[in-house]
């Protein structure tokens, strides 16, 4: 051990510190999430009219890594999802109290527009909903209605970066201008997901993505997210464990809770390491669910 | 065949033994037939009414006449100097049918015809100038001073009306006149002799087959002789009540359909509203026609018959124009077009407009690009089955204005007008037998052009919902 | 110790079966280190035989049971505790295997002294090496069942005195003196001596396992490095 080190290596030295110490997956994706966050709530409770759905949610989303949302069902874990990027505001009863922030900024503060929100934070619903367009158009315009300004071949190179993020491009090169609903069930979520990636958003929320579809086009899928991982941040919520287990970097798990008025709220039990919560978890109603010893 | 029932595991004495059960199958079987056949048999008695209604309207429509014209059309082509075997009537030359016409008719008459309709745009025939500059300048001129001239078919008309003058003495139905033909002719013959046909003879009758439907029956307008009246007039009204029904109710319908179904919230006030939609599409539409009338009519008078848009003589005298008419209709088909239309887009699934907004589409931008090219075949269903409904309505129109008797096209908006039903009503009122010949033949029109109508939205559904797969 | 129903509930029958069947190999293991003990030290073929034949009977088990691990896993994929006890299950095969082992070549040891004269005193510290081994297995599989902590933790100190037991022996060998047979008989007991002291390494590596299935947590139980200990671990 020298006295003097070199300024790189005391910046590397604080770049250290400044990470967070979470393990690296073994497909050794890239260490250089920063500790910077990319979602971060603080105290949500989601009502629908005057039935408290979830409450006091704090959760921190990382750059760069995928994060799953999984318990029972009836736990809120989908609610969670949705007010994320305010699809909820479809729901005319839905009210969101408490923060989140996108970046620092709370995109449920007044003036904010969901529209803009929408745009950053893309959404992969269960059932995979191409438009009954071409598959060309089917990504097309998500950019153009965004305002994306661009020649005919920029367009073209548009949807062509985009399918290939997908893992789709091979598959359907030849015949984008057929309809997007001539595809695979699985072809159809990998298309929704190259339309989310097209607006170029920063991150990407999924819901239950691979519940409609069979083992290969899940497992597809999944090496997919951890392709995607590299440059979105990813958010899936799922009621498959073991998915959660094999995709994830962090893991939440939300359990319903009755209070003394029966009325069952969802709440977040822990918040983890996937490696972490899946071997050794935290706490014991976690344990309980991952090991089925659960009502 | 009966499948026996192999051991059981378990026996619960609740459910029915084997032969229990048989004789439950069959007890059932038969009530399922029988059900079977109650619906067959009300689906026989919708067809039978079906059936009997095009029966009777097709068999009024063609059949035998014996026919008198007082002045016979080959001679009459004989004397204007033409082959009649070459040149019939209706053929001659349009300056000449005019000339006969001058022969044959009293100048009061001749210039009150002129005042309905001139014969020439550039001279008068019975009228003279200086008469007719000071009749148009009056405060109430008569049609003939902004409608255009008359034509070959219209003129011809005329001249049938006035001066070969058919008349029809007795008519027999398609079927008999099919099956038994000298039936007719008996009838004729005792009619003759029991001198129920007044100065005619049997000579001067002719026995001819007649299709009251017929293309020349499309072409001419309006008459006072069934046997040479047409309903020209009524179908172009018809038409332009047709369209300008649609360009008034299916922008309102569906813009309003759009905001009901894509943007209100469940208020109570929407609630209301859709309530009263609902409720708005019972009402009887002769309620629409007095909304019509005082509306349209009187309130909206100086819009309704042009004066607004022209300073000087007002294309119409009044508001009972064919642009109220359309408006009224337009009025009566509007909750029908905004439910069918709010059906069409609730049928588009939710996961095209969550996926379209989770894009960051505005709400607009979702519905104009993914709902609406989706909703579209149950739009334009639902918006030409709801005008071809408008098109049959009779009371409203009546309420509204439809003239009875018209013989100039409707040339805009503002024109008097009149329509089939309305057509179809007046000549059923009357008694003679011929005036419900052509009632029949008119119906058929109507029939035709609603099953037009209703194809084009079969036809449009079809290839719409094809192209969206 | 919810009362909440078990909706894993075939899985977790077949892995409290499997584990039943581990922890009856290991309690087989503590009869045959006292039956191998007992032939070294008497000079008993008859027993050393018995010992060496419960062996094959030991690896035939360890076979069938490795192959029951796999399949639970490949059915059940399962996680959190569940995962750990399956993982403990998985060494805990391995280890009993080894114990078998080393019995063994205990009771081999009689073959080859058969004949030769004996130490008195070596005789005993084998003895009471085989006395200080068999508690520490007992204590093992007890920590285990009861998933008690502070049991696990009593391990090591057990171990200290078969550790200096084993390191002594060898003053005693050179104790032996001039006897060429006698030497002879004493240098393999050596081999018996170092045996006995594997056994009491996996007893505590057991405890170890049963540490972590608790906590979650890999703790390395510190081995008293006994200075001068001649014998490495891993076997």
């Amino acid at each position: 051990m020298t006295n003097e080190t070199t300024t790189e290596e005391a910046d590397a030295a604080v770049a250290e510190e400044q990470t967070v110490s979470l393990p690296d997956r073994a497909d050794g994706s890239s260490s250089q999430s920063s500790a910077r966050n990319v979602i971060e709530t603080r105290g949500m409770s989601i009502y629908y009219g005057d039935f408290l759905a979830v409450a006091d949610i704090s959760l921190d989303f990382a750059k760069n890594e995928i994060s799953a949302l999984i318990g029972p069902s009836g736990c809120g874990k989908s609610t969670v999802l949705r007010s994320l990027n305010r699809m909820n505001d479809l729901i005319p009863t839905a009210r969101t109290e408490g923060e989140v922030n996108y970046h620092g900024e709370n995109i449920y503060a007044e003036g904010i527009d969901p529209v803009q929100v929408r745009r950053t934070i893309g959404m992969v619903f269960q059932k995979p909903n191409p438009f009954p367009k071409s598959i060309f158009d089917n990504i097309a315009w998500g950019a153009k209605i965004n305002g994306y300004r661009g020649s005919k071949s920029d367009v073209e190179d548009l949807v062509r970066e985009a399918l290939e993020a997908a893992a789709l491009w091979d598959e359907v090169k030849d015949k984008l201008r057929e309809s997007g609903y001539s595809l695979s069930g699985g072809q159809q979520q990998r298309l929704c997901i190259a339309r989310a990636i097209a607006t170029r958003p920063d991150v990407i929320l999924m819901d239950e993505p691979c519940s409609a579809l069979d083992p290969i086009a899940t497992l597809r899928i999944e090496e997919l997210m951890l392709e995607l991982k590299r440059d979105y941040s990813i958010v899936i919520v799922t009621h498959n464990m073991q998915q959660a287990a094999r995709v994830s970097d962090k893991t939440a798990f939300f359990n319903v809770k009755l209070d003394e008025k029966g009325m069952r709220t969802g709440r977040l039990v822990e918040y983890s390491p996937t490696d972490q919560l899946f071997t050794s978890p935290e706490e014991k109603e976690t344990e309980d669910y991952i090991t089925g010893r659960f009502g | 065949m009966t499948i026996e029932a192999t051991e059981r595991v378990s026996v619960d004495e609740h459910f029915p033994t084997d032969d229990e059960y048989k004789g439950l199958l069959n007890r059932r079987t038969r009530r399922a037939r029988f059900f079977q056949a109650a619906c067959l048999a009300a689906l026989t008695i919708a067809v039978l009414a079906l059936a009997t209604l095009l029966y009777t309207i097709i068999n009024d429509s063609f059949g035998l006449v014996a026919i008198v014209n007082q002045n016979d059309p080959a001679a009459i082509v004989a004397d204007l100097g033409h082959n009649p075997s070459e040149v019939s009537l209706d053929a001659v030359p349009y300056d000449e049918l005019v000339g006969l016409l001058e022969a044959s008719v009293s100048s009061g008459v001749g210039r009150r015809l002129e005042r309905d309709q001139r014969f020439y745009d550039d001279r008068l025939v019975f009228e003279s100038d200086a008469v007719w500059t000071e009749i148009c300048s009056s405060a109430e001129p008569p049609t003939g001073c902004t409608a255009g001239p008359r034509d070959q078919a219209n003129v011809f008309a005329l001249v049938q009306e006035r001066v070969v003058m058919p008349d029809v003495i007795a008519s027999y139905e398609l079927v008999p006149s099919l099956l038994n033909p000298e039936g007719f002719t008996d009838q004729v013959t005792r009619g003759f002799e029991a001198g129920r046909f007044g100065e005619y003879t049997l000579e001067q009758t002719s026995i001819e087959w007649r299709a009251w439907f017929n293309p020349t029956f499309l072409r001419t307008p309006q008459n006072s002789i069934p046997e040479v009246a047409g309903i020209r007039t009524a179908i172009l009204g018809s038409l332009w009540l047709v369209v300008i029904t649609l360009l008034f109710a299916v922008p309102v319908g569906v813009g309003a359909a759009i905001y009901l179904v894509e943007y209100a919230k469940p208020t109570r006030l929407n609630d209301l509203i859709q309530t009263n939609i609902n409720n708005l599409a019972g009402v009887p539409s002769i309620i629409y026609g007095m909304l019509g009338l005082a509306i349209f009519v009187r309130v909206l008078e100086p819009w309704t018959s042009g004066a607004i848009f022209t300073d000087g003589v007002p294309p119409a005298e009044n508001g009972r124009t064919v642009v109220s008419a359309g408006l009224t209709l337009g009025l009566l088909t509007l909750p029908v077009v905004i439910i069918s239309a709010q059906e069409a887009l609730k049928s588009v699934p939710d996961s095209l407009r969550h996926a379209g907004l989770a894009l960051g589409a505005t709400r607009w931008q979702t519905v104009r690009s993914q709902i609406l090219p989706v909703a579209l075949p149950g739009l334009l269903t639902g918006t030409i089955l709801a005008v071809a409904r408008a098109i049959g309505e009779t009371a409203p129109l009546i309420l509204v204005g439809a003239a009875s008797f018209i013989t100039s096209d409707p040339t805009g908006p503002f024109s008097k007008f009149t329509a089939l039903p309305i057509q179809i009503f007046q000549w059923t009122s009357f008694p003679q037998q011929e005036f419900h010949n052509i009632a029949a033949a008119a119906s058929i029109a109507l029939l035709v052009l609603l099953l037009t109508l209703n194809a084009v939205a079969v036809i449009l559904r079809n290839r719409y919902s094809r192209r969206a797969e | 110790m919810t009362n909440a129903p078990d909706i894993n509930l075939h899985f977790h029958q077949e892995l409290d079966a499997l584990e039943q069947v581990v922890l009856g190999v290991v309690d087989r293991a503590e009869q045959m280190v006292e039956m191998a003990v007992e032939a070294v030290t008497t000079g008993n073929l008859e027993l050393s035989k018995q010992v060496i034949d419960l062996d094959d009977e030991i690896d035939r088990t360890y076979f069938a049971v490795h192959n029951d691990w796999v399949h639970l896993m490949a059915r059940f994929q399962p996680l959190g505790s569940d995962l750990r006890r399956m993982s403990v299950l998985l060494h805990l095969n391995n280890t009993f295997e080894r114990m078998g082992d080393q019995c063994v070549n205990i009771a081999k040891i009689t073959k080859f002294n058969a004949g030769l004269p004996r130490v008195e005193r070596i005789v005993e510290q084998i003895q009471e090496m085989g006395d200080l081994v068999r508690p520490m297995i007992r204590a093992a599989i007890e920590a285990y069942l009861r998933q008690d902590i502070e049991e696990a933790r009593l391990l090591p100190a057990m171990d200290q005195p078969v550790d200096r037991l084993n390191a002594n022996m060898y003053k005693e060998i050179v104790a032996v003196g001039g006897d060429p047979q006698q030497l002879e008989w004493a240098t393999k007991m050596l081999m018996a001596s170092r045996a006995l002291e594997r056994v009491g390494d996996q007893a505590v590596d057991f405890a170890e396992q049963t540490v972590y299935l608790i906590t979650g947590e890999r703790a390395e139980f510190n081995e008293a490095g006994l200075d001068g200990s001649a014998d490495d671990d891993s076997s």
